[in-house]
């Protein structure tokens, strides 16, 4: 019992500047910068709160404050959804380029390059302007690797209002089963 | 040299390589298209070339009369077409069976579309070939974005024998299609949107057609005397919407074939662009936001039959984009859009 007891103040004891930090980061009114803050435990502590925040607050920010900028950009762009479909590197295949570290030298070096290309080639897709027809053939080379997410659309009546003069005025001009349709909705 | 450095040169290489690969600089920025699964079974592309070509001339050039039926979802609507071709240019009535009585009267390109409940008369010119006509925007682009290929049996459509095509998609931004065309005549007897799991999206067919039929003027006149019912005409005014700041980049494979203003039946104008990969279409429809109007309808995705809708607010304007395409492939184009106005000169 005893040393249950003993167990519970130790408890309450290292809680206490946890909570004393916790208090003062969120902003608590009366709450004191605690001076154990500067202590390595309170240091500790403090990377530690706000790592939970930032994770609440956006998941990709959720990297260990302790690396470097570089790395957490890097990582950060290594868990963007893909982008690209990078073909995978044949292990046996003579082509391949390969550094002192074989694989590793594709996970560390090769990899990252190839997510930020992939930013760098869907900046250019979406900035295309439209009607330069000599661009075409490249946006078809970067759009085509771009997947595509399922969409979920709701389902609108072909004679709505909302839709029925748009549906009617593009429909003359699609597609084999393109047929007279019976509205005359596209006119005055 | 440290990681931070060699990192720094892969980006630079990288980009570089992306932005060379994007910039339309000599040949070689033509020398890559988008290459296709090796199949054994895949046509000739010049037989391909041949067969798309003598259904569009069996289309213009033979004499038909039948009754064609067209599927969308719940949706069934049948027609009788009468098409008569002198040796120079064509004549052809399509009476649309269900629903509201219309007929539509064609002289070559010239359409009337005849409305007996209004009195009205829509005078507008044919924009692309309906069915049994092949809708086909630019041939290359049916080559570079499908593979297509006969069917190894002949199939039957109303009761005659007909050559099956399978046009298969080369990427996931478009649809594929199958077609039946009279073994005898090369006339288009069916034709299937197909989605990618398979599935008939929508379909067009005849339940029954004459061919090489006597055509007689009876056969191409209206049922109702039109004499003074009142004439439209829709107007298609040309736009540059390029010039007004539009930033529209085209899915792969498509290309913009038109641009126009389009007047609603509630007088409302809207631009419209059409994009097409050969067979496939888009439209974008761009018109003022007014703040005041409530019924922006619909945002996001949508689905009216085979055709995808995405609405979306770009700037000060309201974005309505559909086509029968998948409808990933719009959601990445309505969110791609931006409007760059160019400042005015001083």
């Amino acid at each position: 019992m005893k040393q249950s007891n003993e167990i519970s103040n130790m408890n309450q004891s290292t809680q206490q500047p946890q909570s004393e930090i916790s208090a003062w980061m969120d902003g608590d009114q009366g709450a004191d910068m605690p001076e154990h803050v500067f202590s390595a435990q309170g240091q500790s502590t403090w990377e530690l709160y706000h790592l939970i925040g930032d994770t609440l607050r956006t998941p990709a920010l959720a990297l260990p404050a302790k690396h470097s900028l570089q790395e957490r950009i890097a990582q950060a762009i290594a868990q963007e959804p893909a982008i690209v479909a990078v073909p995978k590197p044949a292990a046996s295949s003579g082509s391949t380029i390969k550094g002192a570290g074989g694989v590793r030298f594709w996970g560390r070096t090769v990899w990252p390059g190839l997510a930020m290309a992939a930013a760098v080639a869907s900046v250019i897709w979406v900035a295309k302007p439209f009607l330069l027809p000599e661009l075409s053939l490249p946006v078809e080379q970067v759009a085509e690797v771009t997947p595509l997410q399922p969409v979920r659309p709701i389902e609108v009546a072909f004679n709505a209002p909302v839709v029925r003069d748009y549906v009617n005025t593009h429909r003359e001009m699609s597609g084999p089963a393109n047929v007279r349709q019976v509205s005359f909705g596209a006119m005055r | 040299m440290s990681r931070v450095v060699s990192h720094a040169l892969m980006v630079i290489l990288m980009g570089a390589s992306a932005l060379s690969q994007a910039s339309p600089v000599g040949p070689s920025a033509q020398a890559a298209p988008v290459q296709a699964p090796p199949t054994s079974r895949s046509s000739d592309q010049s037989e391909v070339n041949q067969i798309v070509r003598k259904i569009q001339d069996a289309a213009r050039t033979l004499n038909y009369v039948g009754v064609f039926a067209f599927q969308q979802g719940e949706r069934f609507e049948s027609s009788r077409i009468t098409h008569f071709f002198d040796g120079k240019n064509e004549k052809e009535r399509i009476e649309v069976l269900d629903g509201a009585p219309r007929e539509y009267l064609r002289f070559n390109d010239e359409v009337q579309g005849l409305m007996p409940d209004r009195k009205l008369i829509l005078l507008e010119r044919q924009r692309g070939d309906r069915f049994p006509g092949l809708l086909l925007n630019h041939a290359q682009s049916l080559e570079k974005n499908y593979t297509v290929r006969l069917a190894p049996e002949l199939l039957r459509i109303a009761g005659r024998p007909c050559r099956g095509i399978e046009i298969t998609p080369r990427d996931q931004h478009r649809y594929g299609y199958r077609l039946c065309s009279d073994l005898e005549s090369n006339l288009l007897l069916k034709a299937q949107m197909v989605g990618h799991e398979g599935v008939v999206i929508e379909q067009v067919a005849f339940v029954q057609v004459t061919i090489g039929a006597e055509i007689t003027e009876a056969m191409l006149t209206p049922t109702w005397v039109t004499t003074d019912w009142r004439s439209v005409r829709a107007q298609h005014v040309k736009v540059d919407l390029l010039a007004q700041g539009w930033r529209i980049p085209a899915p792969a494979g498509y290309m913009p074939t038109s641009q126009l203003e389009r007047t609603f039946s509630n007088n409302k104008r809207v631009n419209q662009l059409v994009l097409s990969d050969g067979l496939a279409t888009i439209s974008i429809f761009i018109e003022p936001y007014q703040p005041e109007r409530s019924e922006y309808e619909p945002q996001g995705a949508a689905r009216s039959g085979s055709v995808n809708i995405f609405g979306i607010k770009v700037e000060n304007f309201w974005l309505t984009v559909l086509g029968e395409v998948p409808a990933a492939t719009l959601e990445q184009l309505a969110q791609s859009i931006q409007y760059v106005p160019s400042k005015p000169a001083r």
